[in-house]
């Protein structure tokens, strides 16, 4: 089965007053059809500007896609569409959901009329179909009343209501492909399972692949197949949702499960965190760069980078502590 | 428990007139916070939960019922009583970065409290005291002169935590201190928060949306609904002997970073987030949303009553004991 994405040697930066910031230093990623992928890390990680790229929404000068970069949908290389093939793969073919809808949705369009937008953008629709088309997708991401809300203002709805009509804008026209970046961060607890919940069905439905950005474990274990997890601009380790959380390998990822709130946790007790803060990626380390925050770190770690290598299937760990004959990752931590 | 509360809510009420009537954000609230715990409240945005906290500790005024801090009432204190209050009681905002002025420096941001009340003589002993307090929080000397922008998220909530203590406070008021930190940085900012409380005695009242952390780091907890408390017990009795459909509907709305138990997760909320503006006209505020609502719940508001010691309830059919916690299993109520 060939991919639907496939990342290769993403490298980003940004151009700053105080020099070039490496977001994203060599990315590789897949996405197969019909998969639910998810990419986890910490603010500044990359994992955002991952995702802007898929969709080529890193703008220059200030933000560059440095060559030899490839993102390859359907073995069509992104990076070298030219504008009318950008504009029927942007919206249509794969969109975006963003985590603020509320500085995402215009503000001065009713609800209805972003929607109609997009629908017409890509097809032959007429105004009056693409009108009761927008209705029927806001019926279908949970309203009970969708001619109403079609008819209001981004600043009328609720958070939660503002993500569910960006939800429907962005399957408006079934993309294969759907970039979720931090979907639910801004909502409550009780409006984030329903967010979740509403992607979970409109996958299943439509069968488009989305790709799940998020920092917090907890929001991906019930939706993504595969996981990536990202830390300092590098995929650090990557596997099958079950690789993931049941055979944790990278002590990145060991710690970054550690520190979510579980319901089992005693009260009022000290909670596992992660010491330290992520590298500065203006002049990023020349070894691991969790190193310093590592607590198996060994001498090579600070020397050398570790490569992500595959242990297990498609399970994969940059980690000398993993890779190195003669230790042994597990149970450890 | 009973005589040294520290903070009392009587009754408190604050309503806001809107074009054609009143919202009721706080409808009545009654409540203590004794010395030296820490009051958890929980509940969905709009609740009214950062209008209670804010309107007990007289930034904003009331409509109804009374605010007692050790006996005086808040909302008319004056003088020598006011200036003290001021200094004893401080707060902790949801978003760091625009609670800190970006055009003042770290060490004239945790300064400007004792300036005020005048608890430093020389500009020797302004920067020693602003030093002291940021390394209380973790922060070194060496961010003395730096701004707002230069820190990360979380460094910029402990510039903001720092600022409150430098006044030496007897309470602090946390308003959703951790909701825009990384889970990674969340837990060391709430392990931060514990220790402060243990070495300095402190009482917090901590809002949040989310139980999973309100239930870590309190002593007893308030759970709110359209501006009245629903139902309020130790942290303890919260988590193994819920009994209002609404707080076993936010502990399963807490996702588990663990696939095998969040795939089977059903979070059975309960539609969208209640809009303060439009409630019900009569009855219980939660009706609309609860499952088990029946004619009763439509027509009569349940009081809050104490079902068992220091336990608080305002439903008509509280839930049974199930006799376990809602830990990490499948959520049945």
């Amino acid at each position: 089965m060939s991919d639907l994405l496939e990342i290769r040697r993403l490298r980003v930066s940004y151009h700053t007053m105080a020099g070039e910031i490496q977001a994203v230093r060599g990315v590789d990623l897949s996405v197969g059809e019909n998969e639910v992928v998810a990419v986890v890390g910490e603010s500044g990680c990359g994992k955002s500007v991952t995702a802007r790229s898929i969709l080529r929404l890193v703008r220059r000068p200030a933000g560059d896609i440095k060559s030899g970069s490839e993102i390859l949908f359907r073995g069509e290389n992104v990076l070298s569409f030219d504008k009318k093939r950008l504009r029927r793969y942007r919206g249509g073919e794969c969109s975006i959901v963003f985590q603020d809808p509320l500085s995402a949705l215009n503000p001065t369009m009713r609800s209805g009329r972003q929607i109609e937008e997009n629908l017409r953008a890509h097809s032959g629709i007429s105004a009056a179909a693409a009108r009761a088309e927008a209705v029927e997708l806001l019926r279908r991401v949970g309203f009970d009343d969708p001619a109403r809300r079609a008819r209001q203002y981004p600043h009328e709805l609720s958070g939660g209501m503002r993500q569910r009509v960006m939800i429907a804008i962005a399957f408006s026209n079934r993309p294969s492909l759907l970039i979720a970046d931090e979907p639910t961060t801004a909502l409550d607890v009780t409006i984030q399972s329903r967010v979740l919940e509403l992607l979970r069905e409109l996958q299943v439905e439509t069968r488009a692949s989305i790709v799940l950005i998020t920092h917090d474990l907890g929001v991906v274990a019930g939706i993504a197949k595969r996981i990536y997890v990202m830390y300092a601009g590098r995929i650090v380790e990557s596997g099958s949702s079950e690789d993931i959380f049941y055979h944790t390998a990278h002590p990145y990822t060991k710690a970054l499960l550690a520190s979510v709130p579980r319901m089992t946790m005693q009260s009022k007790l000290p909670l596992p965190y992660i010491q330290g803060v992520p590298p500065e990626l203006i002049d990023p380390p020349s070894g691991c760069a969790f190193a310093e925050r590592c607590a198996l770190c060994m001498d090579i770690c600070r020397r050398e980078e570790p490569k992500l290598t595959e242990s297990n299937g498609r399970h994969s760990t940059a980690c000398w502590f993993e890779t190195l004959p003669g230790t042994d990752g597990g149970g450890l931590l | 428990m009973s005589g040294d509360a520290m903070f009392e809510a009587r009754e408190l009420s604050r309503h806001y007139s809107t074009g054609g009537g009143f919202l009721r954000a706080l409808d009545g609230v009654s409540f203590k916070i004794f010395k030296g715990e820490t009051l958890g409240v929980v509940g969905e945005s709009g609740c009214g939960k950062t209008t209670c906290g804010r309107t007990l500790i007289g930034l904003y005024g009331k409509t109804g019922g009374s605010a007692l801090y050790c006996d005086a009432d808040v909302h008319t204190l004056a003088g020598e009583e006011k200036r003290r209050f001021k200094k004893e009681v401080q707060m902790v905002f949801q978003d760091a970065y625009s609670a800190l002025d970006p055009r003042m420096t770290a060490g004239d941001i945790v300064s400007e409290g004792p300036d005020i009340h005048g608890l430093t003589r020389t500009r020797a002993e302004r920067a020693e005291r602003a030093v002291r307090y940021l390394e209380l929080v973790g922060l070194g000397g060496e961010h003395l002169g730096r701004y707002a922008h230069e820190f990360s998220g979380g460094q910029r909530q402990r510039v903001g935590i720092a600022r409150a203590l430098a006044v030496e406070p007897q309470f602090i008021l946390l308003d959703e201190p951790i909701s825009a930190l990384d889970v990674s940085i969340q837990a060391q900012i709430i392990n931060l928060l514990m220790d402060l409380q243990k070495r300095l005695g402190l009482t917090y009242m901590f809002i949040a949306h989310d139980l999973s952390v309100v239930r870590l780091v309190s002593d007893r907890i308030a759970v709110m609904y359209l501006g009245s408390v629903v139902e309020l017990a130790s942290s303890a009795e919260i988590y193994y002997n819920a009994l209002h459909p609404y707080t076993r509907a936010l502990y399963a709305s807490v996702p588990i970073p663990d696939p095998e138990l969040e795939m089977r997760r059903r979070a059975d909320v309960i539609g969208d987030a209640a809009d303060p503006g439009l409630r019900p006209e009569s009855g219980c505020k939660f009706a609309p949303r609860c499952k088990y609502a029946d004619g009763v719940c439509r027509r009569d508001a349940p009081p809050l009553i104490e079902s068992d010691e220091g336990h608080f309830i305002a439903c008509h059919y509280p839930i049974q004991n199930i006799g376990a916690a809602p830990g990490e299993r499948e959520m049945k109520f």
